[in-house]
């Protein structure tokens, strides 16, 4: 039983997370290519830290927020 | 789609379901996938200079999705992963610094491949005959499969080596260990990871768990904490170069995510025994990915 709950569980989870990235990646495409190829050509030292934040906020940001969706919709993570 | 930094042209279909795929491998076993992740973005087109700068910036987002899920699961070692990078950093410059050396006075890129080959054979061998063995011990003496070692003498032997200062790594189950042991394993590591142009997984992960005693789940998790801070510190050293599309490493990295927070979850199912018979098989995978670069069928470096 507690396995069941918890591919279920984990199962909604990898849903949320999925649409998502979607969205986040239908963003990227939109928004952030032009300004990237400026940045690369212009200043190569601003680039690679932006380049850092980005994807690290990117992990971050999609992680924390598929823990408040689990939590808002009242789903135990792992038991 | 068309990437302007790089100048091709590929589906980003394929490159988030690439990057799916390494999150996986990387979630599960605590490697980069830069073994996996880079013959296929060079395959599909992105030049040599931008495919390995490039899988580095994905392979830092990829980590620290799998590394924050590990970390739920108790699964990481900070104090340990804090000391691997301090010898890891110093270890990639000087392996960095020697391969440069070595290049500029003649073409040793098959010399290297073959090391390579040698060494990924040597761990990939060695991990299956002893995981084998671990899981044989527990069917046949009921020893407990979470965390069963079949060959404890190397571990025995490197802690009797107790130059102060000692520390405790309790998250690692080690009550004490001489701080010049995590550091020189950690250096050599990087040493190895800088001289043939890799990320370390494939040496580190074993290391950790032979070498240091480090429980099987926790090495794969320390790991994993590792990676996103050398991944990161090569990611900003390449984009000085100019050698990261970023644009492409996002888009691969939206499958990376998913699938490194399956692979991570999924070790929860696996006893330690299990999840070394499994990544045994990755060395080999690595190995005869070298051997196609080294024949010209999948570039050079």
């Amino acid at each position: 039983m507690k396995i069941r709950k918890m591919i279920r569980n984990f199962g909604i989870e990898v849903l949320i997370y999925t649409a998502l990235v979607v969205a986040y990646f239908f963003l990227v495409l939109e928004f952030l290519g032009e300004p990237l190829q400026r940045l690369f050509e212009n200043s190569l030292v601003l680039y690679a830290f932006v380049s850092l934040a980005l994807i690290t906020a990117q992990g971050l940001v999609l992680e924390f927020v598929t823990s408040f969706l689990i939590g808002q919709l009242g789903l135990d993570r792992w038991d | 789609m068309y990437f302007p930094i790089t100048g091709v042209t590929i589906s980003p279909l394929f490159l988030a379901g690439v990057g799916f795929a390494v999150g996986l491998l990387g979630g599960f076993f605590g490697v980069g996938g830069g073994f996996l992740a880079g013959p296929m973005m060079f395959l599909s087109g992105v030049p040599m200079n931008f495919v390995v700068g490039t899988d580095l910036a994905h392979m830092t987002g990829k980590s620290i999705v799998a590394a924050r899920r590990h970390r739920v699961l108790g699964h990481v070692d900070n104090k340990l992963g804090i000391l691997m990078v301090l010898g890891t950093v110093p270890g990639i410059e000087l392996g960095a610094r020697i391969i440069e050396g070595l290049e500029a006075a003649g073409n040793i890129d098959h010399v290297v491949g073959i090391a390579y080959i040698v060494i990924l054979l040597g761990i990939g061998t060695f991990t299956a005959w002893e995981s084998l063995r671990a899981i044989r011990m527990v069917r046949t003496e009921q020893m407990d499969a979470k965390d069963a070692l079949a060959f404890r003498g190397i571990t025995r032997r490197v802690h009797r080596f107790r130059l102060p200062p000692l520390i405790a790594l309790p998250e690692s189950g080690i009550e004490e260990i001489s701080v010049w042991i995590v550091l020189g394993v950690s250096f050599l590591t990087g040493l190895l990871s800088g001289v043939l142009g890799v990320g370390g997984g494939f040496i580190r992960m074993p290391m950790l768990i032979y070498l240091i005693g480090v429980p099987t789940h926790v090495a794969v998790g320390t790991d994993l904490f590792e990676v996103v801070i050398s991944a990161g510190y090569g990611t900003v050293t390449h984009a000085l170069k100019g050698n990261v599309d970023i644009l492409m490493a996002l888009v691969m990295q939206t499958g990376a995510a998913i699938g490194a927070q399956i692979g991570a979850t999924a070790t929860n199912f696996f006893a330690g025994p299990r999840i070394r018979l499994l990544f045994s098989i990755l060395p080999f995978v690595g190995a005869a990915m070298v051997i196609l670069r080294l024949v010209g069928i999948l570039g050079g470096h």
